[in-house]
């Protein structure tokens, strides 16, 4: 009995952080407009259709990690400074559980509007139909080891009054071999050679990353609140 | 022993002995394999005069790694047992770790000119010890960001451990991609691919770089150790 | 003696195996006297707060 009651308690914490998530819509709003002016700037910046074509997923992860990490601060600052995250440690619920739920939510607010503005990549970028679907399948694979990792650099920072630029110094170096294998998943795709492709190595990266942030997530917590 | 050394002022004690002699031990290791290193090793014959290089790159990127577990295994002793020391010893380490990690970087982009034809190249042993130098100023900033020294400690602690991921992809990337950077010649399990008169100085120089991380450690430990001291008379003279 | 007349004489490699020994030797020594200064500097920081506590 009491093991489903844990399981339940966890899906009301999802669903608390999604509400409040669409209550707040102002983010997803500034999340789209940013993700849409910051690839236009790289657009124009290149002038050269036919380079921003090849460089298409640099451009669009480059600009989904910055608005990713922008974010980021809005799930865990308010909630650690109107008191809710210590409560909600108070109530039982285990640091990971928290952590986890903070990261649904996020995912949730990042795949809505994504789901939207890919096809608006896909006109801008003038890419291909295959190449738009291995961007997709990048983005459904990648983006939850990303929103683990911000989340947690958002822990990090979050008693920090200059944190902003911390968040990005100490995280950053974490995206490193998630770009790498983003940027380099899909070519092979191209032409239906679905064995040699590096798909697998993102799913690892995230079965890495999940027991590593949740770790580390814990931890902080547990120190934010001593 | 260990554990009645575990204290920092009897280690402060400690420190200002065994300090000077392990820099004069640095020196004078350091003037032997520099007399090995420009005189008594052979060229290579494929690489000719700038295998002197390797000399002092090897063990910068030897200690670049070992100082990032030694803040590893600290940090996981500060998280489990909370010790001050354990502390110490990693937030000192992280700048020293830094130096030799941007060294072991320089040297080999130095050497990379006359052997590849480049200076750098996106190359996975490369990329990573790059990412390890980027990871120690992460470190160096968390524990310089936060006023509450303890705070800083452990938030980097925890930033150490997630770091060591990092670790074994520098040890096995030549082996796990195929990369331009050359494969390990000496390894604990098989005999060294290196003529005995090219390991002599590269293992006085290595032991001359050991003695020289010792003294500078030994030395931050101190400082460290007086800095607490001086919080404390402040905070009390504040009480 | 060989060795190093060779060495000395090997033009190009000759300035590329100084200058690395030169920068990294930099390095090291740069830390060190980095760390022993700052570590002088709060000995004698410490020393003046003891004495200014033995004032009082």
């Amino acid at each position: 009995m009491g093991k489903y009651k844990v399981k339940l308690d966890f899906f009301k914490l999802v669903k608390r952080e999604i509400r409040i998530m669409l209550k707040n819509f102002s983010i997803i709003y500034s999340f789209s407009t940013f993700f849409v002016i910051a690839s236009l700037i790289f657009v124009f910046s290149v002038n050269d259709i036919s380079y921003v074509k090849i460089f298409y997923k640099s451009i669009v992860w480059i600009v989904l990690i910055f608005s990713i990490m922008l974010v980021s601060e809005n799930f865990l600052n308010e909630d650690f400074n109107d008191g809710s995250l210590k409560e909600l440690q108070f109530l039982g619920f285990s640091e990971e559980s928290i952590m986890v739920s903070k990261s649904i939510a996020m995912l949730v607010m990042i795949m809505i509007p994504m789901l939207f503005l890919v096809p608006l990549v896909f006109v801008f970028f003038q890419i291909t139909l295959y190449e738009l679907i291995s961007l997709v399948i990048n983005l459904f694979l990648a983006t939850p080891s990303l929103t683990l990792i911000s989340i947690l650099s958002s822990l990090f920072s979050v008693q920090l009054k200059r944190n902003k630029i911390i968040q990005f110094v100490i995280i950053l170096p974490f995206f490193i071999p998630m770009i790498i294998f983003t940027t380099s998943t899909g070519t092979s795709f191209e032409g239906y050679n679905l064995k040699e492709n590096q798909f697998l190595i993102l799913i690892g990266i995230f079965f890495i990353t999940l027991p590593v942030c949740l770790m580390a997530g814990r931890l902080i917590m547990r120190e934010i609140n001593k | 022993m260990i554990f009645n050394l575990a204290n920092p002022l009897r280690f402060q004690r400690l420190i200002e002995k065994i300090e000077p002699i392990t820099f004069n031990i640095a020196i004078t290791l350091l003037l032997v394999g520099l007399f090995f290193c420009f005189f008594g090793s052979p060229p290579d014959y494929l690489q000719g005069e700038t295998v002197r290089i390797m000399y002092i790159h090897v063990p910068c990127a030897w200690f670049s790694l070992m100082i990032y577990s030694i803040i590893a295994l600290c940090s996981i002793f500060s998280i489990v047992f909370k010790h001050t020391l354990a502390d110490l010893i990693s937030r000192s380490c992280a700048p020293i770790g830094a130096c030799f990690t941007l060294a072991t970087l320089l040297s080999g982009s130095i050497w990379g000119k006359p052997t590849w034809g480049t200076w750098w190249v996106w190359d996975a042993r490369l990329t990573s010890e790059l990412v390890l130098l980027v990871i120690y100023l992460g470190l160096i900033i968390i524990n310089n960001a936060y006023e509450d020294k303890s705070k800083a400690d452990r938030y980097s602690s925890i930033l150490a451990i997630i770091g060591i991921i990092n670790l074994p992809i520098i040890k096995w990337s030549v082996d796990w991609w195929s990369t331009l950077h050359q494969p390990a010649s000496i390894s604990k399990f098989s005999s060294p691919s290196i003529d005995p008169s090219m390991l002599l100085p590269l293992f006085i120089m290595t032991f001359s770089f050991f003695f020289f991380f010792i003294s500078i450690l030994l030395v931050r430990v101190r400082g460290e150790i007086i800095q607490r001291k001086i919080e404390v008379i402040r905070f009390n003279r504040m009480v | 003696m060989n060795y190093f007349v060779n060495f000395i004489n090997s033009g190009d490699h000759f300035s590329y195996v100084l200058s690395s020994y030169l920068i990294v030797f930099f390095i090291i020594f740069l830390i060190f006297i980095l760390s022993n200064s700052k570590t002088k500097k709060l000995e004698k920081e410490f020393v003046n707060l003891i004495k200014n506590e033995e004032k009082k």
